[in-house]
């Protein structure tokens, strides 16, 4: 049997069966769909820094607020300064170690660097 | 949230390494507590060794791990050289590395030239202090 029932048919049909249904059942399927709708809704998540190439961009502004984030950030920033003072003093350290076990094995006696 | 967890790693990592290194750093060594081979390197100011300050030990510490890469003869002028220079004060080290390092940065034929003209006045003084003692009328 040939079926020439198309979409427009269907949506016809469904809005005859739904203009027969009572208005507490319309009520019900309403909020059905929209608790449905809330529980489809996407979090999205960006990461703490993500900002950082994007100064203009703030789609996403509350997300930077979170204490936690901040926290986070000031934590590497405060560690790669410490990271760099360390870096430092141990390469100054090792040049002063160079130069010294230098002036003790170097031909030239102490004095000389002295006067 | 790849971003994130790499840069928590990151932070970790880094707060790790920091507290980790820094005791290492102010450590004081007595000298009972330094390894055979650091004990014969530093053997020349033992005596002076427990009373001396953290940074000069840590310094002379870091010379000991070239030690035994030094020939013979740079071994016999560390030893040689080693109460002379700890008996310095920090200002006249500090003098002492300054010099050494502009001297480093001459031409190297001139550097030649000056260490050899150095180290004949050297060679003059000697000769002179050693006739003068020689000279010397004994009472």
């Amino acid at each position: 049997m040939k079926s020439d029932i198309n979409t427009k048919k269907i949506k016809e049909l469904l809005n005859i069966s739904t203009s027969q249904l009572s208005p507490e059942t319309l009520d019900k399927l309403r909020m059905a769909r929209t608790r449905t709708l809330e529980r489809q809704r996407v979090r999205h998540r960006v990461p703490a820094l993500s900002w950082l190439g994007h100064p203009g961009e703030h789609h996403d502004a509350h997300h930077f607020s979170k204490p936690m984030n901040w926290a986070i950030a000031a934590i590497f920033i405060a560690c790669l300064i410490v990271g760099a003072s360390l870096w430092r003093s141990y390469t100054i350290e090792h040049e002063i170690c160079d130069v010294d076990i230098a002036i003790l094995t170097d031909d030239m006696p102490i004095h000389v660097y002295l006067d | 949230m790849k971003l994130l967890r790499f840069f928590n790693l990151l932070a970790v990592a880094v707060i790790f390494s920091t507290v980790f290194s820094f005791p290492a750093y102010a450590a004081k060594k007595p000298w009972a507590a330094l390894k055979p081979m650091q004990q014969e390197a530093l053997a020349p100011i033992a005596p002076e060794w427990d009373s001396m300050l953290e940074i000069q030990q840590k310094r002379l510490l870091a010379t000991t791990k070239r030690y035994p890469q030094l020939t013979p003869k740079q071994k016999q002028r560390f030893l040689n050289r080693l109460t002379e220079w700890s008996k310095l004060t920090p200002a006249q080290r500090n003098r002492a590395r300054e010099k050494y390092k502009a001297l480093r940065k001459v031409p190297a034929a001139k550097r030649e030239e000056i260490k050899r003209m150095v180290l004949q006045k050297e060679a003059e003084k000697m000769s002179a202090a050693a006739s003068a003692v020689k000279n010397t009328p004994e009472k």
